[in-house]
């Protein structure tokens, strides 16, 4: 078996793999905010997930958002699978970039890690980055 | 950061092949019909367990895919169930054997309309088996295709 002894992110052509990783060790706000590389008018379908533990509330964590990027953001979708992390929302920066939000009331000690899927007929295979990630006590958009 | 960028699935090291990532992306323009049908190059004469879940995103209705289905090929000639599980955007709607004896698939959605998803495979390493998918087809069949 080989071990790869640094991060690492899988991409297989439609998914990307622990593409971006967060943890929180300090109780710093309920919310986080991830601003995607994705800008409107790209015609790009996205789904993010959220993967990882709660340590604060005891709970696993698998979330999702899902949008597309038309003229404007439309199509969003959120779940949540676990109890860990709520995605929370998604909403376009004050520089049209794509951004998602999660939330969770217990904060501290929180680590996931993000999977994108870009399988759809618009967008498809397209390389998700996040350009800023922040925890803070912004409910609405933050970017 | 190490970065993987291999244009096909990635596979966990082993002979067990516990996680087969992207053995399929399946999209489509259509919203219907609403069946799609993937057949796999499993045999039910070979005893097998494995996994198949499908990710994505059903445009259409807003929603994140999720959904699995559990298969278990008997080695005596038919295949199993092992269980079906929808979170959203997909319903894992059956499982069947082919007419030449493989294991295949049947997802459900009322709407497909530029859907699209992968198909993942997660393996019992003590059954394991290297999975692809050998054909998929959107109709209209609510039973066996293949």
């Amino acid at each position: 078996m080989a071990n790869i002894s640094e991060q690492l992110s899988i991409a297989s052509g439609y998914q990307r793999l622990g593409f971006y990783s967060l943890t929180s060790t300090s109780a710093a706000g309920a919310y986080f905010h991830f601003k995607t590389n994705i800008q409107l008018s790209t015609y790009i379908m996205t789904r993010v997930e959220a993967i990882g533990i709660n340590y604060a509330a005891g709970y696993p964590i698998r979330c999702c958002w899902v949008w597309y990027s038309y003229s404007y953001l439309t199509n969003v979708g959120t779940a949540d699978m676990y109890s860990g992390l709520n995605a929370n929302g998604v909403y376009v920066s004050s520089d049209n970039y794509v951004c998602f939000r999660a939330y969770t009331a217990s904060n501290n000690d929180v680590s996931f890690t993000l999977n994108a899927t870009h399988a759809n007929p618009t967008g498809a295979g397209f390389n998700i980055s996040i350009l800023a990630a922040s925890q803070n006590s912004t409910s609405g958009s933050y970017y | 950061m190490a970065t993987f960028t291999t244009p096909t699935n990635v596979r966990t090291a082993g002979s067990g092949w516990y996680a087969q990532y992207q053995l399929y992306n399946f999209y489509t323009g259509s919203s219907s019909p609403y069946y799609v049908h993937f057949k796999t190059n499993v045999s039910a004469s070979t005893e097998k367990i494995f996994m198949l879940e499908a990710i994505g995103y059903n445009y259409s209705s807003y929603v994140p895919i999720r959904c699995a289905w559990g298969i278990y090929t008997t080695g005596s000639g038919s295949v199993t169930s092992k269980g079906m599980q929808s979170i959203s955007g997909l319903t894992a709607d059956g499982i069947y054997m082919s007419t030449d004896g493989y294991a295949c698939i049947r997802a459900y959605s009322s709407g497909l309309y530029y859907a699209g998803f992968v198909l993942n495979g997660h393996v019992n390493p003590n059954y394991s088996v290297n999975i692809s998918i050998t054909a998929a087809s959107q109709n209209s069949t609510s039973g066996n295709y293949y």
